[in-house]
């Protein structure tokens, strides 16, 4: 059930019209029909009234010659009235001298008691009364009663007709409500229509029609005016939009180059991080080689050369006697004995010598590769090729061989068979040299002994993954979840730049680099994820 | 009559039943003491004549002069009339009873009533009565020897027979409401 505010305006204006018309109209019907009913009783007691007199009229001959046959006659001719229930004439004593009863109605008529003149209105019938006087006598009284059919019948007709008039009046009121309702209607619906347009459309640039200059058209120039604030700020919005784009659009410039710049420095850094772990192997390479100088000096600074040159100036000395000098000359006798401790040294020395000399050698040959490798990793980055997984885990190791050793952190190789990857090279060994030192860091920094870093090299679901776990100090929880974040660090010296570039770095291949840890004291391990070849 | 159903219909029945016996009651008390004999009767139709007779304007002195009933014969009719006819007073007119003892007593009444004892004289009296008096008789020819009204007994009741002939040559005009309760009866013109 639609309640009656749902409703259309359209449908709304008529229903009120129509209700109006309807109630006016029954209101001056009622009215009429009151007054109808009324006028008609007092025809009704005019006519009987007449009557009365008439019969009165006409019996009064026959009550003053005592002819009640007459006066019978005359009451039936009342039959030609058909609303005349019954009558009768009584005597001025109050006997009856006549009657007459309708003969059409099965109800008797009785002769009432004779009552005063007047009318009265009972029980459906008017009953009336009148004295019959002739010549300035009274002879007697008539009685008449009638029934109501005449008024009812007239009521039924009246009803019937106000039935047509009002159904006639309620047509007329309609079409003519459909007519003059659009008078008001027209303009809020076409309103209401432009309203839903800008809500569908969001058509800020369509205008209502003003008609008139009632309220209505105050209401579309308000609508208007409203419409025009909306297209205005509309506007002004759509300029702030356009310029927040561009701003956007600039800052996202700004951002890509700034991270592009980062990403240089972190190269740049990555690139420096290694080149310091060159030079620090270098140095330790460096300090055997210079050991292994200071040696060789020693010992050719302990060289028993000098007493071999002595040797021989004491043979030129006896140059002409040199048998009898070596036979007989107490000097000469233990010459013999002292070539041969003299040979026995310089053998020892030469030995010796050879040995650092060898390991000089090695020592350079090491410094030579690890410069060969440096310089393998600080050409210019973007080319890809084709790297084993393995020998770049072998190659970080090594850039870290000296740290990891020297702070007695054991490292255990588990490498399975896997497939090569295509990367640029500096890019992920830049990736676990940085891990390893974060392993080590890790390691460093808690007092349990048997300090272990396992480096492990697998496959899974079509990744080759890297997993370099320490049993260090570990990662809170908390700080599981930001450890990616740039400028995130727990180490006083720390930029928290190498993880957060990592990640990056490991997004920007295809893979993903992914934190674990039990919790604080429980090690860590951190994996990294790259597609395989 | 079907049994009462509706209360509206009982009251009716009771009503109808109260006006029987109120009319049975009545009648019976009003006959016992008023049954009319035949000379009240007759007294009473005789002042009732004057209603329904018109005469000329010559008949009376004067606008308001009395009408005069005069009776000839009958003292029981006139001792009735004497009962009821003071203070009567008809279109302005008292009604005075007379005695009409002789012709020129009986001249001068309006209305004279020749009583059965008189038959034997009613011929005389009615064929040399002058002037305008309707003369009402009870005798069986009193209409063919000239009168204009008789009495007559019938169905135990008195009845009227006029003759218009008579009444014209009187000039006395008789209402037509008297004759639609009256017999016409055509008679000598007097």
């Amino acid at each position: 059930m639609v309640s009656f505010k749902d409703l259309s305006l359209n449908t709304k204006q008529r229903l009120i019209i129509m209700l109006i018309s309807s109630i006016s109209l029954l209101m001056a019907f009622s009215a009429f029909s009151v007054y109808e009913v009324i006028s008609f009783r007092k025809e009704m007691v005019r006519n009987l009234s007449t009557l009365a007199e008439i019969v009165g009229d006409n019996t009064s001959a026959a009550l003053d010659f005592n002819n009640s046959n007459e006066a019978e006659q005359t009451l039936g001719a009342l039959a030609a009235e058909p609303g005349i229930i019954g009558a009768c004439i009584y005597r001025t004593n109050g006997v009856v001298f006549a009657s007459y009863d309708r003969v059409a109605d099965d109800i008797a008529f009785e002769a009432p008691t004779l009552r005063a003149g007047g009318h009265v209105f009972e029980r459906q019938r008017l009953i009336l009364s009148r004295p019959i006087t002739h010549k300035g006598e009274t002879i007697g009284i008539v009685y008449l009663e009638s029934d109501m059919k005449a008024l009812s019948s007239r009521l039924k007709r009246y009803l019937a007709i106000v039935g047509i008039v009002f159904l006639a009046a309620m047509t007329v009121a309609l079409l003519l409500s459909n007519r003059l309702q659009r008078l008001v209607s027209d303009p809020i619906l076409n309103l209401a229509g432009i309203a839903r347009q800008v809500a569908v459309e969001k058509n800020y640039g369509v205008r209502a029609k003003k008609k008139s200059d009632d309220e209505l058209g105050q209401l579309v120039d308000g609508f208007n005016a409203m419409l025009e604030q909306i297209q205005t700020r509309d506007t002004a919005l759509e300029t702030a939009r356009d310029n927040l784009e561009k701003r956007v659009e600039e800052r996202t410039r700004e951002l890509e180059s700034a991270h592009k710049q980062l990403m240089e420095a972190s190269r740049r850094g990555g690139m420096a991080e290694i080149a310091t772990n060159v030079l620090h192997n270098v140095g330790n390479v460096l300090n055997s080689v210079n050991v292994s100088t200071g040696l060789i000096v020693d010992s050719v600074k302990k060289s028993k050369v000098l007493s071999l040159g002595r040797l021989v100036a004491l043979l030129k000395e006896h140059e002409a006697d040199i048998g009898t000098f070596v036979s007989v000359d107490p000097k000469g006798k233990q010459l013999p004995a002292y070539l041969g401790q003299l040979s026995e040294h310089l053998m020892a020395d030469q030995k010796s010598m050879m040995a650092e000399l060898e390991s000089l050698r090695v020592n350079i040959e090491h410094i030579k590769e690890i410069v060969a490798m440096q310089q393998s990793y600080a050409t210019f980055g973007g080319v890809k090729e084709s790297i084993s997984p393995v020998n770049l885990v072998e190659d970080s190791l090594r850039m870290h061989e000296g740290a990891l050793s020297r702070h007695h952190v054991a490292i255990v190789r588990q490498f399975e068979e896997v497939r090569p990857i295509n990367m640029e090279k500096h890019k992920v060994l830049q990736i676990l040299v940085n891990l390893l030192r974060n392993a080590k860091h890790a390691c460093q920094e808690t007092d349990k002994p048997g300090r272990q870093v396992t480096i492990r090299v697998f496959e899974e679901s079509g990744l080759v993954k890297i997993s370099i776990s320490d049993n260090g100090v570990g990662i809170p929880q908390e700080n599981l979840t930001r450890i990616f974040n740039h400028g995130f660090t727990t180490r006083k010296d720390g930029h928290g730049f190498g993880l957060h570039s990592g990640a990056l770095a490991a997004k920007e291949m295809g893979g993903a680099l992914i934190a674990r840890s039990d919790g604080p004291g429980l090690g860590a391990c951190f994996t990294l994820e790259l597609p395989a070849h | 009559m079907n049994p009462p159903k509706r209360p509206g219909r009982r009251a009716v029945c009771l009503l109808v039943l109260f006006s029987v016996w109120w009319v049975a009651v009545a009648t019976v008390g009003f006959s016992a003491e008023t049954v009319s004999s035949e000379p009240q009767v007759k007294a009473a139709f005789l002042i009732n004549f004057a209603k329904y007779a018109d005469w000329p304007s010559n008949a009376f002195e004067k606008a308001n002069s009395p009408i005069v009933l005069g009776v000839m014969g009958d003292n029981k009719v006139s001792e009735e009339l004497q009962k009821v006819i003071a203070g009567r007073v008809i279109n302005g007119r008292e009604i005075v009873l007379k005695r009409a003892n002789s012709i020129d007593e009986a001249g001068a009444c309006h209305i004279l009533f020749i009583s059965n004892a008189e038959q034997q004289h009613t011929p005389t009296v009615l064929d040399q009565v002058k002037g305008h008096v309707l003369t009402v008789g009870e005798s069986p020819e009193f209409l063919e020897k000239g009168g204009v009204i008789n009495l007559v007994r019938k169905d135990q009741k008195i009845a009227l027979e006029v003759n218009l002939t008579a009444a014209d040559k009187a000039q006395i005009k008789i209402s037509s409401k008297l004759l639609s309760v009256a017999t016409l009866v055509k008679g000598k013109a007097n």
